[in-house]
């Protein structure tokens, strides 16, 4: 028998919900600074409606919910708040978006905000080039706050740590905790953010400044922005080019390290802050990685070679190998043009890329995709159950890995790792369903639909704002299910059911 | 006669000229969309590519980087610093860019370049200056932005009347 949710439980969502989108709307003062500083007026007003009206919804919802003794938050309602939560940061972080007028509806301004969120990066911006610092801002500022996880902001600052806190920690998408108390989990998630946007800005600001050519003011601007588009493994770009507009070979190599830098597992990069650097080299997550990135790129420049679609090393290597890192770190950033994905790269390259971004990075990082601790182990499971057959009927087979610490595999992990890719796997294919559905062929579909839900953010050509209206919706849904790692979205449809059918 | 004139009847003749000695080279200024889409017909071919200088102009020695966006999408053109000296606004928030007209020779996996798509100048023509872009403030937003603030006092003021019952 399906239980109605009562009273209670509703308060109980909204109260957190409310907190949420708070910390959320908070975070649009950020992009009215911004504003003033580049001296620009409409933003100004743009992002103080849009700021407004967030903090009027959270506090309309904490009054609706007149919660005031603390009340601990079960599984069920951890899960729908943040998914919930997403859905409604989405929403009204898409209000400056459309106030500003480079996005053709707000369903545009949606899909733009939830591609940030989610740290996807396909945008249907339109005149991006004209677009106020303010408003490009939000657009990176966004997948930094998705990035680390908007539940992770709350938090940090509103909300007491305890059992509650843990469960909407787990409904982010994120399976591990890095200190015992999951508020300080958070908080130091935010420290390492914000040590490494401190340096990764200063080291894109230097090479835009001094490689790439910019003036002063801008190259402060474009490193901070593509730091946090590169961090948090999301792909925006201020331009209209994305990484193309740079022109610069040291810039494009920038942007790897600090791809790669943000796919690692924050768990690790725990570790390295201890002095523990060994664990990078040791982790059954980088190892797999490793070899995965080495597969794809061999497919990829295989087939790039032998159709000679780049001259020489240099070429094979800036154009070709630059969007397999991206691809599979989940980042989206391209030095190529849309449309030469499918016009140029052969048939075997695009599978390298597909494998890629579906395969993506780092469990508990800011990376989409299936990941690489799932991937390795399904592997160690395959790898054990050839060994079974090998030895002897007596022999006991055990398997080794090492994740942070020495595990041993045992049936429920794998079970866990099968079911999160068979996930994945199903919603690759329902969009590239759809996207046929819609007209667009087969191998563009497949592309486009991995890229949304491995919240990767390249594109073939499809994702523009002429798009059917329903695919946007599609890829809206893709992005945020992926992103929140499907269990608190089911989560919230047996919600919605229950309160429907429920007794 | 003025300048500016003379040098748009000398890009004329130019790609008249153009028109006449190379065969693949369209007298119209190609697409963006025609010259990505259709790379390896263009592949080392002299093109006329028109468009706003959209960012900032980034210096390269005695070469710079333009970035031209045609209203679909933007192609870096490879300048020399002597084409440059006309081209005095690019187009951002408070700017639109100066409008050119390039003609050059397209590449399609630019060996220089590392195997970008782009264009190397061989002369440059600004057909339209740019401007600085006049930004408005729209009496609606106000109106709607003193419409929320008013919604949020009266949220807080009610939140207070609770907070207050609930201690007395």
């Amino acid at each position: 028998m399906i239980l109605k949710p009562q009273s209670l439980d509703i308060r109980i969502i909204l109260h957190f919900l409310g907190k949420i989108v708070l910390g959320f709307g908070v975070m649009m003062v950020l992009p009215v600074a911004i504003s003033l500083v580049f001296g620009e007026t409409a933003p100004v007003i743009d992002f103080a409606i849009g700021l407004v009206i967030a903090i009027s919804v959270g506090i309309f919802f904490i009054l609706m919910a007149r919660l005031d003794e603390h009340v601990e938050m079960s599984w069920m309602h951890g899960m729908v708040v943040v998914s919930l939560g997403w859905l409604v940061c989405m929403v009204l972080g898409a209000v400056p978006f459309f106030l500003s007028g480079h996005w053709a509806s707000f369903l545009d301004a949606c899909f733009e905000s939830m591609s940030g969120l989610a740290t996807t990066g396909l945008t249907l911006a339109q005149d991006l080039d004209h677009l106020s610092h303010a408003a490009n801002f939000w657009r990176h500022l966004l997948m930094f706050l998705g990035g680390q996880g908007i539940v992770v902001v709350a938090l940090s600052f509103l909300v007491k740590g305890g059992p509650g806190a843990f469960r909407m920690y787990v409904g982010e998408g994120r399976d591990e905790k890095i200190l015992p108390n999951v508020v300080e989990t958070a908080k130091f998630i935010w420290l390492v953010s914000l040590v490494y946007f401190g340096l990764g800005t200063l080291l894109l600001a230097l090479c835009g400044y001094f490689s790439v050519g910019l003036s002063l003011r801008e190259a402060v601007f474009h490193g901070a922005c593509i730091f946090m588009a590169a961090f948090d493994t999301g792909g925006f770009s201020p331009q209209s080019q994305g990484v193309i507009y740079y022109q610069s070979p040291l810039f494009e190599l920038c942007t790897i390290v600090v791809m790669v830098w943000g796919a690692i597992n924050f768990n690790l990069h725990y570790a390295i802050w201890n002095g523990k650097r060994k664990e990078l080299w040791r982790d059954l997550e980088t190892r797999t990685f490793l070899i995965t990135l080495s597969c794809v790129t061999l497919l990829a420049a295989a087939a790039l070679v032998k159709g000679r679609v780049y001259g020489d090393l240099i070429g094979l290597g800036r154009r070709g190998l630059y969007q397999i890192i991206s691809a599979h770190t989940t980042t989206g950033f391209s030095t190529i043009y849309p449309q030469q994905f499918m016009l140029e790269w052969k048939s075997l390259a695009l599978l390298g890329i597909i494998l890629a971004m579906g395969m993506g990075a780092s469990i508990c990082s800011t990376t989409g995709g299936i990941k690489m601790m799932r991937i390795g182990l399904i592997g160690k499971a395959f790898r054990e159950d050839i060994k079974r057959f090998l030895i002897s009927d007596s022999s006991v087979v055990s398997t080794k890995f090492h994740h942070l610490k020495d595990l041993f595999l045992d049936d429920k992990m794998v079970r866990s790792a099968a079911l999160m890719t068979i996930a994945y796997v199903l919603v690759y294919l329902f969009g590239t369903a759809m996207a046929c559905f819609a007209g667009y062929p087969v191998l563009e579909s497949l592309f486009e639909s991995t890229s949304a839900a491995g919240n990767v953010g390249l594109s073939c050509g499809i994702t523009q704002a002429t798009m059917p209206a329903f695919l946007k919706v599609v890829y809206i849904v893709q992005m945020w299910a992926g992103r929140l790692e499907f269990i608190s979205i089911l989560v919230l449809g047996g919600f919605f059911v229950s309160c429907i059918r429920g007794k | 006669m003025h300048p500016g004139e003379v040098m748009r009847y000398a890009l004329l003749a130019f790609m008249a000229a153009v028109l006449l000695t190379t065969g693949r080279t369209a007298c119209e200024a190609s697409s963006s969309k025609e010259l990505i889409e259709e790379a390896h017909l263009f592949d080392g071919a002299h093109v006329v590519y028109a468009g706003e200088v959209i960012g900032e102009v980034l210096r390269r020695g005695d070469h710079a980087w333009l970035n031209i966006h045609d209203g679909t999408n933007a192609i870096g053109v490879w300048v020399g610093q002597e084409l440059l000296k006309d081209v005095t606004f690019t187009g951002g928030y408070k700017t639109q860019g100066d409008i050119v007209h390039v003609h050059g020779i397209f590449h399609r996996a630019c060996p220089e370049h590392g195997g970008a798509l782009d264009i190397h100048a061989q002369d440059l023509l600004v057909v339209e200056p740019g401007r600085l872009a006049e930004e408005r403030l729209d009496n609606r937003k106000i109106f709607a932005l003193l419409v929320s603030l008013g919604v949020l006092v009266c949220l807080l003021i009610l939140r207070i009347f609770l907070m207050r019952r609930k201690r007395s």
